[in-house]
C-alpha cells in the first residue's frame, strides 16, 4: 500500500510541476511578443523593415498561451463561474454538486481532446499547412489544443476527487 | 414560430449549466458540444476544436493580454500605487476624498483585470475597510466601488472593451477611442454625485487630518513618478488615434514601455517581472478560454436558423428602431442579474449584431452603450453579480438592503451617461470620425 501511495504522491507532484511549468512558459510568451511587436514597430517606423514573422507569432502565441496557462488557471480555481446558485447549500452539498461538476468538466475536456488529438493527426498525415507569410505545418500549432484539453481533463478529475474528500477545489490554495 | 422555441430551449439549458456553478468557459463548452451533437451528429465535434483555432488565433485580439500586462506591471512594481498616492496629495480637503480616490484608483487597477465582479471583490476587502474606519457612510465607501467597475469598462486601455469589438466585430480601435468622452462623462457624473452629496451631507464621508504635503514636493513627485506613467497611457491613445499604430502594436508599445520606466525607477526585479507576467497570463487564459467557444456558439446559434429568423422578425416588424433598441437593452439587464460580463457579450452579440446593423445604428456608439448597460446590470439590485459580491467582502453586519442603497446612486449616473448618449450619440462617434 505504501509504495501506491507514493506512487501517487510522486505523480501528482510531477502534474503539479508539469502546470506550473506551462504557466511560466505562457508568461515568457507574452513578453516575448510585447517585445517582438514593440521591435518590429520601431525598425518599421526608422529603418522601414518590418519583421514579417511578427503577425503570426503573436497570432499564434495567443492560441498556445491560452492553453499553456488554462490548466494551472483550473488549478488555482480563477476560472470565473457562476456560484451564486451553490451559495444556498450547505459546504458538504456544495462540494458534492462541485465534484459532480468537475467530473462533468472531464468528460468535456476528454472528449474535446480525443477529437482535436484526432483532427491533430489528419493535419499531420495529410501534410496540411497554413499560408500567411510563411507557411507552416497546422499540426504544430494545433497540437497545443489536445495538448491543453488533456491536461485540462486530469485537472478536472483532481478537481473532483479535492472536493469530494476535502471540500475544496484545490487543497494547496 | 419553432425557431422562437429552439432559441429559448437553447438558452434555458445553457442558463442550467451557467448556474451549475462550471466555470463559464467550460459551461459554454459543454453547450458547444451538445449543441453540435444534435445539430451535427458526432462528425461535427472535430470542428469544434477547428474553430476554436480560429476563435484565438486572431490578432485583434492581442491587446488583452498585453493591456493586462501593462496594468499587472504598473501594478507589481509599485508605480501604479505612487500615482494614486500623489493624487491623493493633491487632493487637499475634498469632501469625500476616499470615494473620489476609489474612483481613481480604481479606473487604475481596473485595468488589470477582465471582470470587473473579481475587481470589485479585490477593492471591496482593500478600501472598505479604511474608509468605514474613518466613519464613511456606505452610500460613500461601497458605492463608488460598485461604480468604477463601469468606468474602468468604459474608458481606454480597456481589456474588455477589446474582447467586446472582437465578439461583436467591431473596430477596436475606434471602439477605444470612442470611449474617452463617455468615459470622462461618466467620471464627471460620479464626481459631482460624490462631492455634491458630501457637501450637503457631510457626515456621509467625515473629513479628517490629511498630512500636509509641500507644493514644491508635490510638483516634483508628480513630474517624476505620475506622468512618465500617464504618458504612457496618453501615447497609447494617441497612436491608435492617429493611425500611426493598430491596437495590438500601441498596446505592446504600452506594455514594453512601463517595463522600461519600471527599470528605470530601479523596481524592474526578477519577481516583479515573474508576478506582472504570471498575472497577466492568468487572466488572459481565463478569458480567452471563454472566448475559445465563441465562435462555435455563433455557429450555432446561425445553423440552427434562430438568428436569420430572428433578425427577419425584429427587422419586418413595423417597430420604431429605438424600440428594439430598448428591449435589448433591457434583455442584457435581465441577463446581468445573474451571468458574468464575457458570457453576457458572447450570448448577445451574435444575436444583437446584425440587427444593429440592419437598423442603420452606428456599431461603435452601440459597443459602448453595451458596455455601460453591462456594468448597470451587474450592479442592479436585487439580483445584480456585483451586490453579492459587495456583501461577501463587506465586513460583517453590512446588509444586502445597504448593498442596495449604495448602488442605486450610481446606477442613476450610469443611467444619465446612458440617456445623454443615446440623445447625443456624438459623445460617442465624435472622436473616432477623425480616425
Amino acid at each position: 500500500m505504501g509504495s501506491i501511495t507514493n506512487v501517487i504522491v510522486a505523480a501528482n507532484r510531477i502534474i503539479d510541476s508539469i502546470i506550473k511549468y506551462l504557466a511560466y512558459l505562457a508568461a515568457a510568451l507574452l513578453v516575448f511578443i510585447a517585445f517582438a511587436i514593440t521591435i518590429d514597430v520601431l525598425l518599421r517606423f526608422t529603418f522601414n523593415y518590418p519583421l514579417k514573422w511578427v503577425f503570426e507569432a503573436t497570432e499564434y502565441s495567443l492560441l498556445i498561451m491560452t492553453f499553456l496557462a488554462a490548466t494551472w488557471v483550473l488549478k488555482i480555481d480563477q476560472h470565473v463561474k457562476l456560484d451564486l446558485v451553490l451559495t444556498v447549500f450547505k459546504r458538504k452539498t456544495r462540494a458534492r454538486i462541485n465534484a459532480f461538476t468537475s467530473l462533468v468538466m472531464a468528460v468535456i475536456c476528454l472528449v474535446t481532446a480525443w477529437s482535436s488529438a484526432n483532427f491533430t493527426l489528419y493535419l499531420f498525415q495529410n501534410g496540411i499547412t497554413i499560408t500567411k507569410y510563411y507557411t507552416i505545418p497546422q499540426f504544430l500549432i494545433f497540437i497545443f489544443i489536445p495538448l491543453g484539453f488533456f491536461l485540462l481533463f486530469i485537472q478536472s478529475l483532481r478537481r473532483a476527487y479535492n472536493y469530494y474528500f476535502y471540500q475544496t477545489a484545490d487543497p494547496e490554495i | 414560430m419553432t425557431w422562437g422555441i429552439t432559441l429559448t430551449a437553447m438558452l434555458a439549458v445553457l442558463m442550467v449549466i451557467l448556474l451549475s456553478g462550471i466555470p463559464i468557459a467550460f459551461a459554454f463548452l459543454l453547450f458547444n458540444l451538445l449543441g453540435v451533437l444534435y445539430l451535427m451528429g458526432p462528425d461535427g465535434v472535430s470542428q469544434l476544436s477547428v474553430s476554436m483555432f480560429s476563435s484565438l488565433s486572431k490578432f485583434v485580439i492581442a491587446p488583452v493580454p498585453l493591456f493586462i500586462f501593462m496594468g499587472t506591471v504598473m501594478f507589481h512594481s509599485g508605480m501604479a500605487k505612487r500615482v494614486i498616492d500623489i493624487m491623493d496629495g493633491w487632493m487637499g480637503r475634498m469632501p469625500g476624498r476616499l470615494s473620489v480616490l476609489t474612483l481613481l484608483s480604481g479606473t487604475i487597477f481596473s485595468t488589470l483585470s477582465g471582470s470587473t465582479i473579481a475587481t470589485s471583490g479585490t477593492l471591496g476587502k482593500l478600501l472598505i475597510p479604511e474608509m468605514q474606519e474613518r466613519g464613511y457612510k456606505n452610500a460613500m465607501a461601497i458605492g463608488p466601488i460598485m461604480g468604477v467597475g463601469g468606468l474602468a469598462m468604459v474608458i481606454p486601455p480597456s481589456a474588455l472593451a477589446v474582447v467586446l469589438g472582437s465578439l461583436g466585430k467591431i473596430s477596436i480601435g475606434k471602439l477605444l477611442i470612442g470611449g474617452i468622452l463617455p468615459g470622462l462623462l461618466m467620471a464627471t457624473v460620479y464626481l459631482t454625485y460624490i462631492i455634491g452629496r458630501c457637501w450637503l451631507q457631510p457626515s456621509a464621508a467625515p473629513s479628517y487630518v490629511v498630512t500636509h504635503i509641500p507644493l514644491s514636493q508635490r510638483i516634483i513627485h508628480t513630474v517624476k513618478y505620475a506622468l512618465p506613467l500617464l504618458s504612457i497611457i496618453a501615447a497609447v491613445l494617441g497612436s491608435i488615434f492617429f493611425g500611426v499604430a493598430t491596437p495590438t502594436e500601441a498596446a505592446a508599445l504600452g506594455a514594453v514601455t512601463s517595463l522600461i520606466l519600471c527599470a528605470i525607477y530601479g523596481k524592474l526585479s526578477k519577481e516583479t517581472l515573474k508576478k506582472a507576467s504570471l498575472d497577466a497570463v492568468e487572466i488572459t487564459a481565463m478569458v480567452f478560454l471563454i472566448i475559445a467557444g465563441s465562435t462555435a456558439f455563433s455557429q450555432i446559434l446561425a445553423f440552427s436558423g434562430v438568428s436569420r429568423e430572428l433578425i427577419e422578425v425584429i427587422t419586418k416588424a413595423d417597430l420604431s428602431p429605438f424600440l428594439i433598441l430598448l428591449g435589448m437593452l433591457l434583455t442584457t439587464l435581465i441577463l446581468g442579474t445573474f451571468m458574468e460580463q464575457i458570457a453576457i457579450m458572447m450570448i448577445t452579440l451574435p444575436v444583437y449584431m446584425p440587427v444593429i446593423r440592419a437598423l442603420g445604428f452606428d456599431d461603435v456608439w452601440f459597443g459602448i452603450l453595451m458596455l455601460i448597460n453591462i456594468e448597470i446590470a451587474l450592479t442592479t439590485p436585487p439580483f445584480g453579480m456585483i451586490c453579492f459580491v459587495m456583501k461577501a467582502v463587506c465586513p460583517p453586519g453590512t446588509r444586502l438592503t445597504d448593498v442596495y442603497a449604495a448602488a442605486i446612486p450610481f446606477i442613476i449616473c450610469d443611467l444619465i451617461t446612458m440617456g445623454l448618449i443615446i440623445l447625443f450619440p456624438g459623445i460617442v462617434t465624435f472622436l473616432p470620425s477623425f480616425m
